[in-house]
């Protein structure tokens, strides 16, 4: 009887229909990025060719080797800086105007629509003249790990009981002690999910790159585009499909890590 | 207890990036929509209010301001095309996110990382991918050909259905997980006794089940809302460049369109509509707590 | 000690950025040439063999309209090779957005084939030199359009009903030009009366268009996607060996002869390699092989002698003396003003 209402009509439907309709376009890449023929339509077998193609490309090569240092490098500052700022927070002892504000600023990289902070950065970038390369891409993508990185950590922080750390400052330990050998193994969890959380933010970013990069500078979510933007090859799908699988592996990773809970 | 001193320096490294890197930018781009444009692109360092009355007024030949809603149109389009997008995505969203509310426990993660993955995977792959799918000799229009149910290949790119399709395409999942967390939170023993007291499906989920979630909904459409209002990616290659939305609008002004006040211009309303009406439901309810922070 | 799972990665991030270092390193070290062409000018074969000449690494961008290339070079980015057309090369001047050439230049210029020698913004080949040459007309799909197309009539005013097919692109002054040529004006004509029968008659031509668009436009008609398209010939070429049931049409009103050339932007990084990088291209056999990619008409006489007979050939290289050809040239900034709002008038 109480599983009357809980079962609607349709609504099985309507999710494995959504299920589908969300995956519908990914397996469409990765499919095609297996034809050995170059046709769309007529499938000719199967084929590792434009994986090997799409590795030789001396284009998305570098595109991809841009991608993978700005992830990383923005992940490691982002998450550092997120993880000082959660502690700051949540330590209690800051004056509410503060934390307000900081709390406003760290929610508006992800309010803000993409396209103005894009072309607000590079007008910023030419204003001051920053001519750093790839630098200044890492710079704009630092800015946004920093929110996608803070949420997890945030939200692992709060699960943290204060018993925790005064048991060990019961047991003689200075801050940098509690902190060291209590707080941050707890905490490391979330530390672990928010930065994968940026890395894949970082990752996957189009238009702030798109608008910022300088000659020479490209992703290759930005390559990916302007290829695509010529036509879809299958080259261009053997890209996109490792792209894609990195992506994947990486939310399994963060699923999985998350699981862990405090006690 | 953490003493303040300590406190605020970990919060600099932070409070400094965000200031230099995303506060300043965005004081630049409003400081551009008040200056006048060089012809090729760039600004000119004197005072025009000219990116603002591009909005509104178009300049003749001889220099006189005549009305001019040419722009107001893509704002409109624009904001439609965003609120049928969000509506879609409720009216998928919505049961989607409580058929996985009423799955039993252990199954809840299956669904969490199912309806996750797409969200986070790159959203340019995935919008180009419908190009694959749409165009005439895609999958859709393959299928149908070979299935014989068709005997002309259907026009589905380069249309506003395309790009409809895409926006809601992108942002579903933003619109499943608020609400589904809502869901999760709410006491089902309500829905219990409002069915004791025999109201029918329908009104137990106008009266009981869409206040409980009305948090969760807030956030999705919120999250919904906004990137799509601003999209670039759908209009620009699922739509064939005859809808302009308001975010190719923006990109346009910063590449061929060569009018960086008014591309700035159009970027401060926008901003200023999306914070207001932020401010507002924020105002009404605790709809953007669940969201971030 | 035990090694912590935080510890491992530590270590792999570690290496991992040291790893990136190292690979960035790599790629940006040594000498570079950064060439900032059309999308269909990306030869890297090509630009492998000058690679394999010089040392010198070439890293490619491409873009789709000269107004995309005129607002990058204004947004700051540097390059050391743009390729602008013709009638933008006055307006990157009067910027002063160019560099000279290397002097050597103008001895290539004495080889340039006469329709197209002297150009009357650089007639010395100070700043520009003129790499290949076309013309703008119509490309069909024989498969989607039945009846003979022969004129720019016939783009404009399509029957009522049918579904839309046609192609713009989104050059504007190629296609106020061409629009200029289908009504009977000359182009850069600022006449009030001019100016509304084109927006007229590109509004009229609106619901029947599918795409406006010149990014991956020939890969759309190789596709199948378009009936008519508004295409530049070397363009149509490329596409022809995909799809053989494209034809290339030179209208009866006339078409647009356009010429795209070689340019050092003043703020170049590398001038000395974007010279030897010219010397190379405008090497006969090499402009050939480019030629041959690109699809375009070298304007090198030697070169053509090294072009394969089917490309020699073909419709789109070789203008019918009957066909009517309109030199594009740049507009005075006024008209160029009035044309933007029609376009922006067209594409609300």
């Amino acid at each position: 009887m109480s599983n009357n209402a809980r079962s609607m009509p349709g609504f099985g439907a309507i999710t494995w229909l959504g299920i589908a309709f969300l995956y519908l376009p990914i397996i469409a890449v990765i499919a095609f990025s297996f034809n050995s023929g170059r046709l769309i339509t007529v499938w000719e077998g199967f084929s590792f060719d434009w994986y090997a193609r799409a590795f030789g490309n001396s284009d998305l090569q570098r595109a991809a080797i841009n991608s993978m240092i700005v992830a990383v490098s923005a992940t490691t500052a982002g998450t550092i800086i997120a993880l000082a700022a959660a502690l700051a927070l949540h330590g209690g002892g800051l004056p509410r105007p503060l934390k307000n504000t900081s709390y406003a600023l760290m929610a508006l990289p992800l309010l803000v629509p993409e396209i103005v902070i894009a072309i607000t950065t590079m007008a910023f970038f030419g204003a001051i003249n920053l001519r750093l390369g790839l630098g200044n891409v890492l710079i704009a993508h630092i800015v946004f790990c920093i929110p996608f990185a803070y949420a997890p950590i945030r939200a692992r922080i709060a699960t943290i009981p204060k018993s925790m750390t005064e048991a060990a400052k019961d047991l003689y330990a200075d801050e940098w002690q509690a902190f060291r050998h209590v707080t941050l193994p707890l905490l490391a969890p979330g530390i672990f999910s928010g930065a994968l959380l940026a890395f894949i933010t970082s990752l996957d970013d189009f238009i702030i790159t798109y608008m910022v990069a300088p000659p020479g500078a490209t992703t290759l979510p930005v390559e990916i585009y302007s290829k695509v933007k010529r036509g879809i090859t299958p080259e261009i799908n053997a890209a996109a499909s490792m792209l894609l699988a990195v992506s994947i592996l990486i939310v399994l990773l963060s699923y999985f890590i998350n699981r862990k809970k405090v006690l | 207890m953490k003493r303040p001193q300590s406190g605020i320096t970990l919060l600099i490294p932070f409070l400094l990036v965000m200031t230099v890197f995303f506060m300043a930018p965005l004081c630049i781009a409003l400081g551009y929509s008040f200056m006048a444009a060089e012809p090729m692109g760039g600004v000119r360092p004197e005072f025009s209010l000219a990116g603002y009355q591009r909005f509104f007024y178009s300049i003749e030949t001889d220099g006189s301001l005549t009305w001019d809603t040419r722009y107001l149109q893509i704002i409109y389009s624009s904001t439609k095309l965003a609120v049928i997008s969000t509506f879609i995505c409720i009216l998928i969203g919505f049961p989607m996110a409580w058929f996985m509310a009423t799955r039993p426990a252990k199954q809840r993660d299956f669904w969490m990382i199912v309806v996750t993955i797409p969200f986070w995977t790159n959203l340019l792959i995935r919008t180009y991918a419908w190009i694959l799918i749409l165009r005439r000799d895609g999958v859709i229009n393959t299928a149908l050909d070979k299935t014989g149910i068709v005997d002309a290949p259907l026009e589905l790119l380069y249309t506003p259905f395309a790009i409809g399709l895409g926006l809601v395409y992108s942002y579903l999942p933003f619109m499943i997980l608020p609400i589904y967390s809502s869901l999760e939170r709410m006491d089902w023993r309500l829905i219990e006794a409002a069915q004791d007291l025999y109201a029918t499906r329908l009104r137990i989920l106008w009266h009981v089940v869409l206040p409980a979630c009305m948090p969760g909904l807030l956030g999705g459409i919120i999250l919904v809302f906004i990137p799509t209002v601003g999209s670039f990616l759908a209009a620009d290659l699922l739509g064939g460049g005859k809808q302009m939305m308001l975010g190719n609008l923006i990109e346009n002004q910063f590449d061929k369109g060569r009018n960086w006040p008014f591309g700035a211009a159009i970027s401060v309303i926008m901003t200023a509509v999306v914070m207001v009406g932020l401010l507002l439901i924020a105002r009404r309810g605790q709809g953007l707590k669940g969201v971030v922070g | 000690m035990k090694l912590k799972p935080s510890g491992l990665i530590a270590i792999i991030i570690l290496i991992g950025v040291l790893a990136g270092g190292l690979f960035y390193a790599a790629q940006n070290s040594g000498p570079r040439l950064y060439v900032y062409v059309w999308d269909t000018y990306a030869d890297n074969d090509l630009f492998k063999k000058f690679e394999k000449e010089t040392g010198i690494k070439i890293i490619t961008e491409i873009y789709s309209s000269n107004d995309a290339l005129l607002a990058k070079l204004k947004s700051g980015a540097r390059y050391d090779i743009i390729a602008p057309s013709g009638n933008y090369v006055p307006l990157l001047l009067e910027q002063n957005l160019l560099q000279p050439l290397a002097p050597e230049s103008s001895k290539i210029g004495e080889k340039l084939v006469a329709n197209i020698k002297e150009p009357v913004y650089d007639p010395t080949y100070k700043y520009a030199m003129p790499l290949f040459y076309g013309t703008t007309g119509l490309a069909v799909n024989t498969k989607i359009i039945s009846e003979d197309i022969t004129s720019w009539s016939q783009f404009f005013d399509r029957p009522h009903g049918e579904a839309p097919s046609l192609g713009v692109l989104d050059d504007t002054s190629t296609v106020m030009a061409l629009t200029s040529i289908s009504i009977g004006r000359k182009n850069c004509d600022g006449s009030e009366d001019t100016l509304k029968m084109l927006q007229n008659q590109l509004v009229a031509q609106k619901p029947q268009v599918k795409v406006y668009g010149s990014t991956g436009y020939f890969e759309r008609m190789a596709a199948g996607e378009i009936g008519i398209q508004m295409a530049w010939s070397g363009d149509v070429y490329t596409a022809r060996q995909e799809n053989p049931d494209l034809k290339y049409v030179y209208p009866t009103e006339g078409v647009e002869l356009w010429m795209d050339s070689l340019a050092i932007p003043a703020n170049a990084q590398n001038p000395e390699a974007a010279a030897q990088f010219i010397a190379f291209v405008m090497d006969p056999q090499n402009l050939a092989a480019y030629s041959t990619f690109s699809g375009q008409i070298p304007t090198h006489e030697d070169a053509l002698t090294y072009l394969p007979e089917e490309i020699r050939s073909a419709p789109e290289f070789n203008i019918p003396p009957e066909a009517h050809t309109y030199v594009s040239f740049a507009c005075p900034a006024d008209v160029v003003q009035a044309y933007s709002r029609i376009w922006e008038n067209l594409l609300r």
